[in-house]
Protein backbone atom coordinates (compact mmCIF):
# COMPACT_ATOMS: atom_id res chain seq x y z
CA UNK A 1 0.00 0.00 0.00
CA UNK A 2 1.32 3.43 -0.90
CA UNK A 3 1.51 6.44 1.44
CA UNK A 4 -1.31 8.35 -0.32
CA UNK A 5 -3.72 5.44 0.07
CA UNK A 6 -2.73 4.98 3.72
CA UNK A 7 -3.19 8.68 4.50
CA UNK A 8 -6.66 8.59 2.92
CA UNK A 9 -7.63 5.64 5.09
CA UNK A 10 -6.16 6.81 8.39
CA UNK A 11 -9.31 8.55 9.66
CA UNK A 12 -11.41 5.49 8.82
CA UNK A 13 -8.84 3.33 10.51
CA UNK A 14 -8.85 5.54 13.60
CA UNK A 15 -12.61 5.10 13.89
CA UNK A 16 -12.19 1.36 13.37
CA UNK A 17 -14.37 1.25 10.30
CA UNK A 18 -11.83 0.02 7.82
CA UNK A 19 -12.30 -3.51 6.54
CA UNK A 20 -9.92 -6.12 7.95
CA UNK A 21 -7.77 -6.52 4.83
CA UNK A 22 -7.23 -2.79 4.33
CA UNK A 23 -6.64 -2.28 8.04
CA UNK A 24 -3.94 -4.96 8.07
CA UNK A 25 -2.29 -3.45 5.02
CA UNK A 26 -2.36 0.00 6.63
CA UNK A 27 -0.87 -1.26 9.87
CA UNK A 28 1.88 -3.00 7.92
CA UNK A 29 2.66 0.22 6.05
CA UNK A 30 2.61 2.33 9.25
CA UNK A 31 5.17 0.02 10.84
CA UNK A 32 7.58 0.80 8.00
CA UNK A 33 6.80 4.46 7.10
CA UNK A 34 7.88 7.12 9.59
CA UNK A 35 5.97 10.05 8.01
CA UNK A 36 2.73 8.09 7.89
CA UNK A 37 3.30 6.96 11.46
CA UNK A 38 3.67 10.62 12.45
CA UNK A 39 0.36 11.52 10.80
CA UNK A 40 -1.29 8.53 12.46
CA UNK A 41 -0.10 9.68 15.87
CA UNK A 42 -1.33 13.23 15.23
CA UNK A 43 -4.79 12.00 14.27
CA UNK A 44 -5.04 9.85 17.37
CA UNK A 45 -3.88 12.75 19.53
CA UNK A 46 -6.54 15.05 18.06
CA UNK A 47 -9.19 12.44 18.68
CA UNK A 48 -7.93 12.17 22.25
CA UNK A 49 -8.31 15.93 22.67
CA UNK A 50 -11.83 15.76 21.29
CA UNK A 51 -12.67 13.26 23.99
CA UNK A 52 -11.76 15.90 26.56
CA UNK A 53 -14.66 18.08 25.54
CA UNK A 54 -16.93 18.05 28.58
CA UNK A 55 -20.24 16.31 28.40
CA UNK A 56 -22.92 18.67 29.45
CA UNK A 57 -25.77 17.09 31.31
CA UNK A 58 -28.89 17.80 29.37
CA UNK A 59 -32.16 17.97 31.20
CA UNK A 60 -35.23 17.76 29.01
CA UNK A 61 -38.40 18.99 30.60
CA UNK A 62 -40.75 16.24 29.52
CA UNK A 63 -43.82 18.02 30.85
CA UNK A 64 -42.97 21.09 28.79
CA UNK A 65 -42.59 18.95 25.66
CA UNK A 66 -45.96 17.27 26.19
CA UNK A 67 -47.60 20.59 27.02
CA UNK A 68 -46.35 22.13 23.79
CA UNK A 69 -47.59 19.20 21.73
CA UNK A 70 -50.91 19.25 23.52
CA UNK A 71 -51.34 22.97 22.83
CA UNK A 72 -50.44 22.51 19.19
CA UNK A 73 -52.96 19.70 18.84
CA UNK A 74 -55.65 21.75 20.57
CA UNK A 75 -54.91 24.70 18.31
CA UNK A 76 -55.05 22.47 15.23
CA UNK A 77 -58.35 20.97 16.43
CA UNK A 78 -59.71 24.43 17.07
CA UNK A 79 -58.80 25.53 13.56
CA UNK A 80 -60.37 22.38 12.15
CA UNK A 81 -63.56 23.05 14.10
CA UNK A 82 -63.67 26.65 12.93
CA UNK A 83 -63.11 25.49 9.38
CA UNK A 84 -65.97 23.01 9.61
CA UNK A 85 -68.21 25.65 11.14
CA UNK A 86 -67.41 28.10 8.37
CA UNK A 87 -67.96 25.43 5.73
CA UNK A 88 -71.33 24.57 7.27
CA UNK A 89 -72.29 28.24 7.39
CA UNK A 90 -71.26 28.68 3.76
CA UNK A 91 -73.29 25.61 2.78
CA UNK A 92 -76.31 26.97 4.63
CA UNK A 93 -75.91 30.30 2.92
CA UNK A 94 -75.76 28.63 -0.48
CA UNK A 95 -78.83 26.51 0.33
CA UNK A 96 -80.72 29.55 1.60
CA UNK A 97 -79.84 31.52 -1.52
CA UNK A 98 -80.84 28.62 -3.73
CA UNK A 99 -84.13 28.23 -1.84
CA UNK A 100 -84.78 31.91 -2.31
CA UNK A 101 -84.18 31.70 -6.03
CA UNK A 102 -85.84 28.36 -6.63
CA UNK A 103 -89.63 28.15 -6.55
CA UNK A 104 -91.44 24.86 -6.95
CA UNK A 105 -95.16 24.76 -7.35
CA UNK A 106 -97.34 21.69 -7.68
CA UNK A 107 -100.59 22.17 -9.51
CA UNK A 108 -103.04 19.52 -10.61
CA UNK A 109 -101.43 17.83 -13.55
CA UNK A 110 -98.21 19.83 -13.63
CA UNK A 111 -95.14 20.71 -11.66
CA UNK A 112 -93.73 24.18 -12.07
CA UNK A 113 -90.12 24.78 -11.19
CA UNK A 114 -88.98 28.36 -11.55
CA UNK A 115 -85.47 29.72 -11.06
CA UNK A 116 -84.74 33.27 -10.08
CA UNK A 117 -88.45 33.99 -9.57
CA UNK A 118 -89.15 37.26 -7.78
CA UNK A 119 -91.00 36.95 -4.52
CA UNK A 120 -94.69 37.28 -5.34
CA UNK A 121 -96.99 37.61 -2.41
CA UNK A 122 -100.75 37.76 -2.81
CA UNK A 123 -100.76 41.51 -2.14
CA UNK A 124 -98.43 42.06 -5.08
CA UNK A 125 -100.54 40.06 -7.42
CA UNK A 126 -103.74 42.00 -6.87
CA UNK A 127 -103.97 45.71 -6.74
CA UNK A 128 -107.44 45.91 -5.27
CA UNK A 129 -108.54 43.26 -2.84
CA UNK A 130 -112.26 44.11 -3.18
CA UNK A 131 -112.87 42.43 -6.48
CA UNK A 132 -112.57 45.57 -8.57
CA UNK A 133 -112.88 44.61 -12.23
CA UNK A 134 -109.96 46.86 -13.10
CA UNK A 135 -107.80 45.00 -10.65
CA UNK A 136 -108.77 41.77 -12.28
CA UNK A 137 -107.17 42.89 -15.53
CA UNK A 138 -103.80 43.34 -13.93
CA UNK A 139 -101.35 40.91 -15.44
CA UNK A 140 -99.67 38.44 -13.19
CA UNK A 141 -96.04 39.35 -12.48
CA UNK A 142 -93.34 37.64 -14.49
CA UNK A 143 -92.02 34.58 -12.74
CA UNK A 144 -95.06 34.20 -10.53
CA UNK A 145 -94.99 30.52 -9.91
CA UNK A 146 -98.53 30.45 -8.56
CA UNK A 147 -99.77 31.47 -12.00
CA UNK A 148 -102.66 33.48 -10.60
CA UNK A 149 -105.35 33.47 -13.24
CA UNK A 150 -106.63 36.84 -14.31
CA UNK A 151 -109.91 37.44 -12.66
CA UNK A 152 -109.10 35.76 -9.37
CA UNK A 153 -109.18 38.98 -7.47
CA UNK A 154 -111.52 37.75 -4.73
CA UNK A 155 -109.37 34.71 -4.25
CA UNK A 156 -106.30 36.89 -4.07
CA UNK A 157 -108.07 39.12 -1.62
CA UNK A 158 -108.80 36.11 0.52
CA UNK A 159 -105.16 35.10 0.25
CA UNK A 160 -104.12 38.50 1.39
CA UNK A 161 -106.48 38.45 4.32
CA UNK A 162 -105.41 34.98 5.42
CA UNK A 163 -101.74 35.71 4.95
CA UNK A 164 -102.01 38.99 6.81
CA UNK A 165 -103.87 37.32 9.61
CA UNK A 166 -101.43 34.44 9.88
CA UNK A 167 -98.43 36.73 9.69
CA UNK A 168 -99.91 38.95 12.40
CA UNK A 169 -99.85 36.00 14.77
CA UNK A 170 -96.11 35.80 14.29
CA UNK A 171 -93.72 32.82 14.66
CA UNK A 172 -95.33 31.09 11.71
CA UNK A 173 -93.09 29.14 9.42
CA UNK A 174 -93.01 30.68 5.97
CA UNK A 175 -93.63 27.31 4.41
CA UNK A 176 -96.89 26.97 6.30
CA UNK A 177 -97.99 30.44 5.24
CA UNK A 178 -97.30 29.49 1.66
CA UNK A 179 -99.38 26.34 1.99
CA UNK A 180 -102.25 28.24 3.54
CA UNK A 181 -102.19 30.77 0.75
CA UNK A 182 -102.16 28.12 -1.91
CA UNK A 183 -105.01 26.22 -0.33
CA UNK A 184 -107.20 29.31 -0.34
CA UNK A 185 -106.23 30.05 -3.91
CA UNK A 186 -107.08 26.55 -5.06
CA UNK A 187 -110.43 26.76 -3.30
CA UNK A 188 -111.25 29.99 -5.06
CA UNK A 189 -110.24 28.56 -8.38
CA UNK A 190 -112.62 25.67 -7.90
CA UNK A 191 -115.38 28.07 -7.01
CA UNK A 192 -114.87 30.23 -10.07
CA UNK A 193 -115.01 27.21 -12.33
CA UNK A 194 -118.43 26.28 -11.02
CA UNK A 195 -119.77 29.83 -11.34
CA UNK A 196 -118.83 30.36 -14.93
CA UNK A 197 -121.62 31.16 -17.46
CA UNK A 198 -124.79 29.19 -16.78
CA UNK A 199 -123.48 27.79 -13.63
CA UNK A 200 -121.34 25.29 -15.51
CA UNK A 201 -117.63 25.21 -15.60
CA UNK A 202 -116.60 25.72 -19.24
CA UNK A 203 -113.14 24.53 -18.36
CA UNK A 204 -114.62 21.26 -17.22
CA UNK A 205 -116.41 20.77 -20.55
CA UNK A 206 -113.33 20.99 -22.65
CA UNK A 207 -109.65 21.30 -22.04
CA UNK A 208 -109.24 23.09 -25.32
CA UNK A 209 -108.27 26.64 -24.62
CA UNK A 210 -109.83 27.81 -27.88
CA UNK A 211 -113.31 27.06 -26.58
CA UNK A 212 -112.95 29.57 -23.84
CA UNK A 213 -114.72 32.86 -24.66
CA UNK A 214 -112.27 35.48 -25.86
CA UNK A 215 -111.60 38.32 -23.52
CA UNK A 216 -113.02 36.40 -20.62
CA UNK A 217 -110.59 37.88 -18.22
CA UNK A 218 -112.91 40.03 -16.18
CA UNK A 219 -114.73 39.03 -13.13
CA UNK A 220 -118.44 38.66 -13.53
CA UNK A 221 -120.87 40.63 -11.46
CA UNK A 222 -121.93 37.68 -9.39
CA UNK A 223 -118.31 36.84 -8.76
CA UNK A 224 -117.46 40.37 -7.83
CA UNK A 225 -120.32 40.53 -5.41
CA UNK A 226 -119.24 37.37 -3.80
CA UNK A 227 -117.28 38.51 -0.80
CA UNK A 228 -114.31 36.43 0.31
CA UNK A 229 -114.85 34.30 3.37
CA UNK A 230 -113.94 35.83 6.68
CA UNK A 231 -110.35 35.12 7.81
CA UNK A 232 -109.97 32.11 9.97
CA UNK A 233 -107.80 31.92 13.01
CA UNK A 234 -104.33 30.59 12.76
CA UNK A 235 -105.07 27.78 15.18
CA UNK A 236 -107.97 26.64 13.05
CA UNK A 237 -105.92 26.73 9.89
CA UNK A 238 -103.13 24.91 11.57
CA UNK A 239 -105.49 22.21 12.80
CA UNK A 240 -106.92 22.00 9.34
CA UNK A 241 -103.51 21.50 7.82
CA UNK A 242 -101.91 19.38 10.41
CA UNK A 243 -104.88 17.53 11.85
CA UNK A 244 -107.54 17.64 9.13
CA UNK A 245 -110.00 19.58 11.25
CA UNK A 246 -113.44 19.43 9.64
CA UNK A 247 -114.65 22.73 11.03
CA UNK A 248 -111.74 24.70 9.64
CA UNK A 249 -112.10 22.87 6.40
CA UNK A 250 -115.73 23.93 6.17
CA UNK A 251 -114.94 27.53 6.93
CA UNK A 252 -112.23 27.82 4.33
CA UNK A 253 -114.12 25.93 1.66
CA UNK A 254 -116.20 27.89 -0.89
CA UNK A 255 -119.19 25.65 -0.32
CA UNK A 256 -119.45 26.75 3.30
CA UNK B 1 -27.43 2.06 28.97
CA UNK B 2 -29.73 -0.17 26.98
CA UNK B 3 -29.94 -3.75 28.18
CA UNK B 4 -30.56 -6.67 25.83
CA UNK B 5 -34.03 -7.15 27.28
CA UNK B 6 -34.97 -3.50 26.78
CA UNK B 7 -37.27 -2.71 23.89
CA UNK B 8 -35.57 -1.36 20.81
CA UNK B 9 -35.92 2.23 19.68
CA UNK B 10 -38.16 1.02 16.86
CA UNK B 11 -40.51 -0.68 19.34
CA UNK B 12 -40.61 2.40 21.53
CA UNK B 13 -41.31 4.65 18.59
CA UNK B 14 -44.03 2.32 17.38
CA UNK B 15 -45.67 2.43 20.81
CA UNK B 16 -45.19 6.18 20.92
CA UNK B 17 -47.07 6.50 17.63
CA UNK B 18 -50.01 4.80 19.28
CA UNK B 19 -50.00 7.33 22.09
CA UNK B 20 -47.89 5.48 24.66
CA UNK B 21 -46.44 8.22 26.86
CA UNK B 22 -44.22 5.78 28.77
CA UNK B 23 -42.51 4.79 25.54
CA UNK B 24 -41.81 8.43 24.77
CA UNK B 25 -40.37 8.94 28.25
CA UNK B 26 -38.03 6.03 27.61
CA UNK B 27 -36.93 7.53 24.29
CA UNK B 28 -36.21 10.82 26.03
CA UNK B 29 -34.26 9.06 28.77
CA UNK B 30 -32.15 7.18 26.24
CA UNK B 31 -31.47 9.99 23.83
CA UNK B 32 -31.38 13.23 25.80
CA UNK B 33 -27.64 13.01 26.58
CA UNK B 34 -26.33 12.01 23.12
CA UNK B 35 -28.62 14.49 21.41
CA UNK B 36 -27.82 17.20 23.92
CA UNK B 37 -24.11 16.74 23.34
CA UNK B 38 -24.44 16.81 19.60
CA UNK B 39 -26.80 19.77 19.53
CA UNK B 40 -24.54 21.60 21.97
CA UNK B 41 -21.59 21.20 19.62
CA UNK B 42 -23.51 22.12 16.51
CA UNK B 43 -25.36 25.08 17.94
CA UNK B 44 -23.82 28.46 18.56
CA UNK B 45 -21.88 29.21 21.74
CA UNK B 46 -24.67 31.17 23.37
CA UNK B 47 -27.31 28.56 22.72
CA UNK B 48 -29.39 27.09 25.48
CA UNK B 49 -28.74 23.39 24.92
CA UNK B 50 -31.60 22.26 27.15
CA UNK B 51 -34.05 24.36 25.17
CA UNK B 52 -32.70 23.08 21.87
CA UNK B 53 -32.85 19.51 23.07
CA UNK B 54 -36.40 20.07 24.17
CA UNK B 55 -37.16 21.40 20.70
CA UNK B 56 -35.67 18.22 19.22
CA UNK B 57 -38.03 16.05 21.24
CA UNK B 58 -41.00 18.25 20.38
CA UNK B 59 -40.17 17.73 16.73
CA UNK B 60 -39.74 14.00 17.25
CA UNK B 61 -43.17 13.82 18.82
CA UNK B 62 -44.64 16.02 16.10
CA UNK B 63 -43.10 13.88 13.35
CA UNK B 64 -43.84 10.50 14.94
CA UNK B 65 -46.39 9.63 12.26
CA UNK B 66 -43.76 10.12 9.56
CA UNK B 67 -41.22 7.79 11.16
CA UNK B 68 -40.51 4.71 9.07
CA UNK B 69 -39.09 1.65 10.86
CA UNK B 70 -37.22 0.74 7.67
CA UNK B 71 -34.84 3.62 8.42
CA UNK B 72 -32.34 3.82 11.23
CA UNK B 73 -33.84 5.48 14.28
CA UNK B 74 -30.55 7.15 15.23
CA UNK B 75 -30.19 8.63 11.75
CA UNK B 76 -33.73 9.94 11.87
CA UNK B 77 -33.26 11.46 15.32
CA UNK B 78 -29.90 13.03 14.46
CA UNK B 79 -31.34 14.45 11.29
CA UNK B 80 -33.98 16.23 13.37
CA UNK B 81 -31.33 17.43 15.81
CA UNK B 82 -29.20 18.68 12.92
CA UNK B 83 -32.12 20.71 11.61
CA UNK B 84 -32.75 22.18 15.05
CA UNK B 85 -29.10 23.17 15.33
CA UNK B 86 -29.09 24.69 11.86
CA UNK B 87 -32.23 26.69 12.63
CA UNK B 88 -30.62 27.96 15.81
CA UNK B 89 -27.47 29.01 13.96
CA UNK B 90 -29.55 30.90 11.44
CA UNK B 91 -31.24 32.75 14.27
CA UNK B 92 -27.89 33.52 15.88
CA UNK B 93 -26.51 34.99 12.70
CA UNK B 94 -29.14 37.72 12.96
CA UNK B 95 -28.15 38.48 16.56
CA UNK B 96 -25.15 40.65 17.53
CA UNK B 97 -21.90 38.68 17.66
CA UNK B 98 -20.67 40.18 20.91
CA UNK B 99 -20.75 37.01 22.99
CA UNK B 100 -19.00 34.94 20.31
CA UNK B 101 -16.11 37.43 19.96
CA UNK B 102 -15.74 37.71 23.69
CA UNK B 103 -15.45 33.96 24.04
CA UNK B 104 -12.95 33.79 21.20
CA UNK B 105 -10.78 36.42 22.87
CA UNK B 106 -10.96 34.64 26.19
CA UNK B 107 -9.87 31.33 24.72
CA UNK B 108 -7.11 32.95 22.64
CA UNK B 109 -5.64 34.55 25.72
CA UNK B 110 -4.93 31.17 27.31
CA UNK B 111 -1.93 30.24 25.20
CA UNK B 112 0.76 28.95 27.60
CA UNK B 113 0.52 25.21 27.36
CA UNK B 114 2.05 24.35 30.66
CA UNK B 115 -0.36 26.60 32.51
CA UNK B 116 -3.39 24.92 31.05
CA UNK B 117 -5.43 22.64 33.21
CA UNK B 118 -7.44 19.77 31.73
CA UNK B 119 -10.56 21.85 32.09
CA UNK B 120 -9.04 24.78 30.23
CA UNK B 121 -7.76 22.47 27.50
CA UNK B 122 -11.22 21.03 27.11
CA UNK B 123 -12.66 24.55 26.82
CA UNK B 124 -10.16 25.45 24.10
CA UNK B 125 -10.89 22.25 22.16
CA UNK B 126 -14.58 22.94 22.50
CA UNK B 127 -14.13 26.46 21.16
CA UNK B 128 -11.92 25.18 18.32
CA UNK B 129 -14.59 22.69 17.28
CA UNK B 130 -17.20 25.43 17.28
CA UNK B 131 -14.89 27.61 15.20
CA UNK B 132 -14.73 25.03 12.40
CA UNK B 133 -16.64 25.81 9.22
CA UNK B 134 -20.11 24.36 9.22
CA UNK B 135 -19.51 21.91 6.39
CA UNK B 136 -16.60 20.38 8.35
CA UNK B 137 -18.11 20.64 11.81
CA UNK B 138 -21.35 18.81 11.08
CA UNK B 139 -19.76 15.54 9.84
CA UNK B 140 -17.14 15.63 12.60
CA UNK B 141 -19.66 16.21 15.39
CA UNK B 142 -22.04 13.57 14.07
CA UNK B 143 -19.18 11.10 13.71
CA UNK B 144 -17.33 11.78 16.93
CA UNK B 145 -19.94 13.01 19.40
CA UNK B 146 -22.93 11.31 17.82
CA UNK B 147 -21.01 8.03 17.51
CA UNK B 148 -22.56 7.44 14.08
CA UNK B 149 -20.88 5.37 11.42
CA UNK B 150 -19.62 7.15 8.29
CA UNK B 151 -22.53 5.67 6.34
CA UNK B 152 -25.03 6.99 8.90
CA UNK B 153 -23.41 10.43 8.82
CA UNK B 154 -23.76 10.39 5.05
CA UNK B 155 -27.44 9.46 5.37
CA UNK B 156 -28.08 12.07 8.04
CA UNK B 157 -26.41 14.94 6.27
CA UNK B 158 -27.37 13.83 2.79
CA UNK B 159 -23.83 13.98 1.41
CA UNK B 160 -21.90 11.12 -0.25
CA UNK B 161 -19.94 8.68 1.88
CA UNK B 162 -16.57 9.53 0.34
CA UNK B 163 -17.22 13.22 0.92
CA UNK B 164 -18.06 12.53 4.55
CA UNK B 165 -14.78 10.68 5.08
CA UNK B 166 -12.71 13.38 3.45
CA UNK B 167 -14.53 16.14 5.36
CA UNK B 168 -13.94 14.41 8.69
CA UNK B 169 -10.26 13.99 7.82
CA UNK B 170 -10.04 17.66 6.81
CA UNK B 171 -11.85 18.72 9.98
CA UNK B 172 -9.35 16.81 12.10
CA UNK B 173 -6.45 18.45 10.29
CA UNK B 174 -7.96 21.93 10.70
CA UNK B 175 -8.64 21.26 14.34
CA UNK B 176 -5.13 20.08 14.97
CA UNK B 177 -3.71 23.13 13.25
CA UNK B 178 -5.92 25.45 15.32
CA UNK B 179 -5.07 23.69 18.57
CA UNK B 180 -1.37 23.87 17.78
CA UNK B 181 -1.78 27.59 17.16
CA UNK B 182 -3.34 27.93 20.61
CA UNK B 183 -0.61 25.88 22.18
CA UNK B 184 -2.60 22.75 22.82
CA UNK B 185 -0.95 19.54 21.86
CA UNK B 186 -2.40 16.23 22.64
CA UNK B 187 -0.84 12.89 23.36
CA UNK B 188 -2.13 9.53 22.26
Amino acid sequence: MRCQEVLENLTTLAYDELDATSAAACQQHLAQCESCQEEWSAIRATLGLLDLVPRRQTQVDLAAVCLRISREQRRAYSWKRWGLGLAAAAALLVCATAAQLLAINVEPGRLIVAWNAPAAGPAERVESPQGDSGAGQAAAPVGDTLKTPVGDAPAAAADTAVAAHVRSIGVVPNALVELLERDNLAAWRRRHRSLDGNGEDWRAQSDDVSTRPRGDTTIRADDADDAPPPPVSYSELRRHWLGGDAKANRRTSPEA
Amino acid sequence: MQRPTDPSDHDLMSRCRHGDAVAFEEIVRRWEQPLGRMVGQLAGPGADVDDLCQEVFVRILRARERYRPSHSFSTWVYRIALNVARDNRRREIRRPKQSLDAQDQASSAQTPTDALSAHETAEIVDAAVRALPEILREPLVLKHFGKLSFAEVAETTGIPLGTVKSRVATALRELRSELNRRGVTGTE
